[in-house]
């Protein structure tokens, strides 16, 4: 079951460079800050699932919100002059670090709980 | 179930998040000057600092460029004054210019009224250019600065010649032009040295016993007498010095 996602992975891929588009380098900046959101979306649902607190409705909505949130911060910083999107960018950043650390805890007790040690 | 749900929402964000970082790759320019990043654009802030300070050390380098063309031209110039001033200088003790200042005029004339010896009556003409070239040579030797006869400048190449026509008439040149009586003899300088040197030598006396009036006139103004500028030919005009390498 978890190579479900990746290979989801690989499809989007794959259907990304099939269908050759290109967006504007104007636009990059926003697809760039729409994708760090989506990964903090991912690495939250991964979170969310390790901790059982996984909300679907939370979690589909978070990406679309967040997204979409990122993107318009980006597109008021440009018109403002202001590097808004670094903001969105230092919180997304900070919140996947903190994610990953919490999987990566999880994840580790996990192991020592299955190899029968106490965790120190 | 929600695990499954998990999955399956977390596959569908997957393929979108795939497909976005494809977009975003093959969208990117391959552009190297594109600044993707805080270290790229300090290396180009870098590299521009450099740039900036190679052009000014290349505007330091041209602004003394400058200065020494400007100065070489200033020197040039200085040059230049320093030559005109010698030039003037040169022309004026050549007797090239004009000269003012106080001076004597001596004027000498034909007059039957003074009385006859006929010794001397009648000799002046035929000793003209002596006489003259006599007093001027007393004025030269006695405080003149510049002298013109009938307003021909005398200088070192000035000639006073008697010359005689056809007819037997005589006729006076300086400087190779005839002049007429009355003769006039301007002369700038000293002016009690240079009547001194008239009544030493008797100038007076000797011209009236040849029936010459001869009338000394001082004029101790600033501006009392002017003796115009030579304006004939100068001696290189026509003859030019042999070039040692022909």
């Amino acid at each position: 079951m978890i190579w479900l996602p990746v290979l989801g992975l690989i499809l989007g891929a794959a259907i990304g460079l099939v269908a050759n588009v290109s967006i504007p380098v104007a636009y990059s900046s926003y697809l760039s800050i729409a994708i760090l959101a989506a990964l903090d979306t991912v690495f939250g649902g991964i979170r969310a699932t390790l901790e059982k607190s996984f909300d679907s409705t939370v979690f589909l909505s978070g990406f679309i919100v967040n997204t979409l949130l990122a993107a318009l911060l980006a597109f008021l910083g440009e018109q403002l002059g202001v590097d808004l999107y670094l903001a969105a960018v230092v919180a997304f950043g900070v919140r996947l670090f903190q994610n990953l650390a919490v999987i990566r805890r999880i994840a580790f007790r996990r192991w020592k709980e299955r190899s029968g040690k106490p965790m120190g | 179930m929600q695990r499954r749900t998990f999955m399956w929402s977390l596959t569908g964000i997957s393929s979108l998040l795939g497909f976005m970082l494809t977009l975003q790759l093959t969208s990117r320019p391959p552009s190297a000057t594109t600044i993707s990043s805080y270290i790229d654009l300090r290396t180009q802030v870098e590299e521009q600092l450099a740039e900036h300070r190679t052009l000014l050390q290349d505007i330091a380098k041209l602004n003394a460029q400058l200065a020494q063309f400007k100065a070489s031209e200033g020197n040039q110039q200085a040059m230049r004054a320093a030559l005109m001033r010698d030039a003037a200088t040169v022309a004026a003790e050549a007797g090239l210019t004009p000269v003012t200042g106080p001076g004597i005029v001596i004027r000498i004339q034909d007059d039957p009224k003074l009385p006859f010896d006929p010794q001397f009556a009648g000799q002046f003409s035929k000793v003209a250019d002596q006489e003259i070239s006599q007093i001027v040579n007393d004025l030269f030797s006695n405080g003149a600065k510049a002298i013109s006869i009938n307003d021909q400048r005398l200088v070192t190449t000035s000639s006073i010649r008697l010359v005689t026509g056809l007819g037997g008439g005589t006729t006076l040149q300086v400087n190779g032009y005839p002049v007429a009586m009355p003769y006039v003899i301007k002369a700038v300088g000293d002016i009690e040295q240079m009547r001194a040197v008239l009544t030493v030598d008797n100038v007076v006396p000797l011209l009236n016993l040849m029936q010459e009036d001869c009338l000394i006139t001082s004029h101790p103004g600033a501006h009392g007498v002017t003796v115009p500028g030579y304006n004939g030919p100068l001696p290189g005009t026509w003859a030019k010095e042999v070039a040692a390498n022909p």
